[in-house]
């Protein structure tokens, strides 16, 4: 997946879910580190230190892939062009349709079944705007 | 793995995670990123990170706390900063907030500034 992580463009909800199921979760991560950068990737991963994420690149498996991954899923929806820094500030925000909550430390703090409904409307709301 | 073991992990409650104090390892310094709240309930955590932080920094290492992406700070946090400053010095702790970052206002008003070393950025922190 190296060739395509020289750009990310934004994809449908179907072709984001598709891809983000479908690594290898190192690649996960990978393009997750390329779009979000170590450290917030390391606020959704529920870690304290990008050293365990950087690990998570090489031989070590995440503690929570299906939270990578859905973040992945969701950031290639939003994604524009190369330009990482509009999906780092929408995950870091505070969102109005998420009661003013953080998309990351939403991840990071509740469970996964309990936010990925509202995360992902508010992103297909972002993307179709 | 089977659908009922993937599916179990999909919906099982997470561990309580800590907060999203992040250590980063720089060349020159040893970051903590600092993502959630600091009040009370978060303030001792953030005097662990600090001082996790401080046990892997080198001589030549500073210690580096980064409220760039922190929207919360009360007297409990300023506590911990005060804490670390006192503990390494001028010369190797550094507290990192934006120009317009609120909290300036509250460092100001705690007679913060100018007594611990800021800056607006990791890139104007001087080394060496």
């Amino acid at each position: 997946m190296a060739e395509d992580r020289a750009a990310f463009t934004p994809l449908t909800d179907q072709k984001s879910f598709e891809r983000a199921m479908s690594l290898d979760i190192k690649d996960v991560v990978h393009d997750l580190v390329d779009m979000l950068g170590l450290s917030l990737v390391a606020v959704i991963a529920g870690v304290g230190e990008t050293r365990a994420v950087q690990q998570w690149m090489k031989d070590r498996e995440p503690q929570r892939p299906q939270t990578l991954r859905f973040a992945l899923q969701v950031a290639l929806m939003i994604t524009e062009s190369t330009d990482g820094s509009m999906v780092r500030a929408w995950f870091q925000g505070s969102n109005p349709q998420l009661d003013d909550l953080t998309p990351a430390l939403m991840l990071r703090n509740q469970p996964l079944a309990d936010v990925q409904g509202p995360i992902i409307a508010a992103a297909r709301e972002f993307a179709a705007r | 793995m089977c659908v009922t073991e993937s599916l179990f992990m999909a919906y099982s409650l997470p561990e309580s995670a800590p907060p999203a104090f992040i250590q980063v390892s720089a060349p020159l310094a040893e970051v903590v990123e600092v993502y959630d709240d600091v009040d009370i309930a978060t303030a001792d955590a953030l005097g662990e990170a600090i001082q996790r932080a401080t046990d892997a920094a080198t001589s030549n290492q500073s210690v580096v706390v980064d409220l760039t992406n922190c929207k919360y700070i009360d007297t409990k946090g300023l506590m911990q900063l005060t804490n670390a400053h006192r503990a390494l010095g001028k010369h190797r702790f550094w507290v990192v907030m934006p120009l317009k970052s609120s909290h300036r206002r509250l460092f100001d008003i705690a007679g913060l500034i100018g007594l611990m070393n800021t800056a607006a950025s990791l890139d104007d922190i001087p080394h060496g």
